[in-house]
């Protein structure tokens, strides 16, 4: 029996540990694994079941060789497993997900698989969740072993494939967008180049969980906050919003953005996380007598604070299929609409007289990959949970200026109380240009290129713009002499 | 008479492209052989300087030089530039005259590329006085000429230092220098007569460094309670 313990990187770390980029990806990390598929028991099996190379392997026998006669396992009563398949796959690798796998314990109602690499499934008949990484990575759905939709979702990267029967296989790529596929309904999938799915009920890109809050800076300055969005690709929503940031931290609508505490080891929604002041050295929400338009609040430096971070990520990677060839390629998300601008609420009148507050911006690129080894077809040097944090220091470089990313980037601060209004950048006070509000903050990119130099010759420009960066901008305000300052340029 | 403090760092190219005509002192703060060799085949004085980084103590560091060496009169003038703001054009004889006729203690010089030519009319010929006692003031002091007396007064404010000490990173120690004039009335203009290679304005890059020098700005600001005008005064151009 093979029952590989779960991948429980660390179960007690804090705040002020995790939120630094290699603490980041030990968050990723936390991941748990329930079992890991490991090369050594692939190879272990194809020795007991031979010329089963050819064939497809029970994903049942790999994890319990005694399924047939042990059938209940509890997997802690949890009701979601996840499985990693811990090796360098290949497409020529075929796992069916039929068979043993559905003798698990009663109480399981998800499984996810989560895989490095392509591969080739079969018998996709539970509500099975896949996950694959890497833009290059995908998996092949073989319809002979039932239907590609009765899977419960599809996550697999930017692209899948099926077989349809005809000897080569057919590519998808959702125009562009990753892969994902969730509620999808059972039925055949239609044979062809543009079979699109029935249902498209919501996209996500699970990979988000991993962001965390990076401690502040030295000085004794309070820590800072992660607010990201768990839904930049919400095809369920008709209308995309106009706004990047309608209220504090809004990307696209409240119910899909989660906020990450102190302390918190879990990440809260909007709504569970207004409902009461937060207490500890968090930062913390205005009440409900402060809210600006929208519903939203107002953010509020606690005393010991005076920096906030702001990760929001702008494009990712996919694959191109261009004659026979597969090709990475950035691709800008368009339907998300950052050229609307940050509009940002701070509790002005609440703000500590002479302390310098920074909000720094930092548009990041999901990644998908590694960019050292992206382009090739060979075996990542970074872990699979490194690619998950979108704080990696393994994503660095490129072009960073509000033009470079493709829209041009605004920030507006309004302030509360007496300070209402507008603030205008470069020292002016409030009220005083409210003709033109806004900021245009200098992006910046916070690490000389250096290895990714490859990215610059493996198709990853488009229009000329680079787009696997960390952008970042940085401002600064200030309330002096009973006035809010914005010192920015 | 004119005398002359260069910042240099790492930028030994550059050496030779500030004219002659004036005592010059080189403040080195990261040294080569190199760097020594040049200076002293230009003619040039030098201090060394243990630290990187810190402009602020660097320019102190060089004036000190200027001061003791040369032993400036009072209606003498130094000039004060960074290593990669070498003159493009460069008419001190008339930046001098300008400052003697209107009573102008203390010149800006303009960069190739400066912003603050967006907010403040500056003529190619002649100078703007400009107003420096707003939070964001135009003084920047990658390239500026004082005259000694205007420097004196401002060292003894600053328990001997042109540039407050207490500004160890990039940014603000210029700002701050614009708001003691201000504090002390010493007229500042700005003029295109002396063009310096470069740009002013837009240095997002410093942005991670700049909130600990901004906070050093603001608390002398309350230190010293130093009214900030929201809205400069109307600029004269002479």
């Amino acid at each position: 029996m093979i029952n590989n313990p779960p991948r429980n990187i660390h179960t007690d770390y804090v705040a002020s540990d995790v939120f630094k980029p290699k603490d980041a990806n030990a968050l990723a990390a936390s991941v748990q694994y329930d079992f890991v598929i490991t090369k050594e028991r692939v190879d272990e099996y194809r020795e007991k079941h031979e010329n089963t190379q050819e064939d497809w392997m029970d994903v049942g026998s790999l994890l319990w060789e005694d399924y047939e006669t042990t059938p209940d396992y509890t997997c802690g009563g949890r009701t979601a497993i996840h499985i990693l398949i811990n090796f360098h796959t290949t497409i020529e690798d075929r796992f069916n997900f039929g068979g043993g796998l559905t003798s698990l314990a009663s109480n399981i109602q998800e499984v996810h698989i989560h895989s490095l690499s392509s591969y080739r499934a079969t018998g996709t008949s539970l509500n099975i969740f896949y996950h694959t990484h890497g833009t290059e990575n995908y998996v092949l759905f073989d319809e002979a072993g039932g239907s590609l939709f009765r899977s419960k979702s599809l996550h697999v990267g930017s692209f899948m494939l099926w077989d349809n029967g005809e000897g080569y296989p057919q590519w998808h790529n959702n125009g562009g967008y990753p892969f994902i596929y969730e509620n999808c309904i059972e039925g055949p999938v239609p044979t062809g180049a543009s079979g699109e799915p029935d249902v498209i009920v919501e996209q996500k890109y699970w990979m988000t969980n991993a962001s965390g809050r990076r401690s502040g800076g030295g000085g004794g300055v309070g820590g800072t906050c992660v607010i990201t969005d768990f839904d930049i690709f919400d095809d369920g929503v008709d209308t995309v919003h106009s706004s990047v940031f309608s209220g504090l931290y809004t990307v696209i609508n409240a119910g899909n953005t989660r906020v990450l505490h102190n302390g918190a080891t879990e990440f809260s929604t909007i709504e569970d996380d207004t409902k009461g002041p937060i207490s500890g050295n968090g930062w913390s929400y205005a009440d409900s007598g402060h809210r600006w338009y929208n519903e939203y609040p107002w953010f509020r430096f606690n005393p010991d604070e005076n920096v906030l971070d702001i990760y929001t990520w702008f494009a990712y990677k996919g694959v191109e299929y261009d004659s026979g060839v597969y090709k990475s390629k950035w691709y800008v998300n368009n339907r998300w609409t950052i050229g609307g601008g940050f509009d940002f609420g701070i509790m002005a009148n609440e703000l500590q007289e002479g302390i310098v507050y920074e909000v720094r911006i930092h548009i990041v690129s999901l990644p998908p990959s590694d960019p050292h080894t992206w382009h090739n077809a060979v075996e990542p040097h970074v872990p699979f949970n490194e690619w998950a944090s979108p704080i990696s220091e393994k994503v660095t470089p490129g072009v960073k200026d509000s033009e470079s990313l493709g829209q041009d980037i605004t920030l507006q601060i309004l302030f509360t109380g007496e300070f209402s209004g507008q603030c205008a950048p470069w020292g002016s006070p409030p009220g005083t240009s409210s003709s033109n509000p806004y900021i245009k903050p200098s992006f910046k990119q916070p690490a000389a290129i250096s290895d990714n130099n490859d990215c610059s010759t493996y198709s990853v420009r488009t229009s000329g713009r680079i787009y696997d960066i960390i952008a970042e901008a940085t401002v600064q305000f200030v309330l002096l002499g009973n006035r809010a300052y914005i010192m920015s340029y | 008479m004119l005398y002359r403090v260069v910042l240099s760092h790492n930028q030994t190219e550059n050496i030779r492209k500030f004219p002659g005509g004036c005592s010059t002192v080189f403040v080195f703060d990261a040294p080569t052989k190199a760097d020594i060799d040049e200076c002293t085949a230009h003619g040039c004085s030098y201090v060394l300087m243990p630290v990187a980084g810190n402009r602020g103590a660097n320019r102190n560091a060089g004036l000190q030089k200027v001061l003791t060496t040369f032993k400036p009169n009072y209606d003498d003038y130094v000039e004060f530039l960074d290593g990669d703001r070498y003159p493009i054009t460069y008419n001190p004889e008339k930046v001098l005259r300008i400052m003697e006729e209107h009573d102008i203690q203390c010149m800006l010089y303009s960069c190739g590329q400066d912003a603050r030519h967006e907010k403040i009319y500056v003529p190619l010929e002649g100078a703007t006085i400009v107003d420096t006692g707003t939070l964001c003031n135009p003084f920047y002091s990658c390239g500026f000429v004082m005259r000694v007396s205007a420097i004196l007064e401002v060292m003894a404010f600053n328990n001997g230092f042109l540039f407050e000490p207490r500004f160890t990173k990039w940014g603000s120690e210029d700002q701050y220098l614009g708001l003691v004039c201000e504090h002390f009335k010493q007229k500042v203009a700005i003029t295109c007569e002396t063009l310096l290679n470069g740009k002013v304005g837009g240095d997002s890059d410093f942005h991670q460094d700049y909130r600990e020098s901004l906070q050093t700005y603001v608390d002398l600001i309350r230190e010293h309670d130093f009214p900030i005008r929201n809205e400069p005064r109307e600029f004269v151009v002479v």
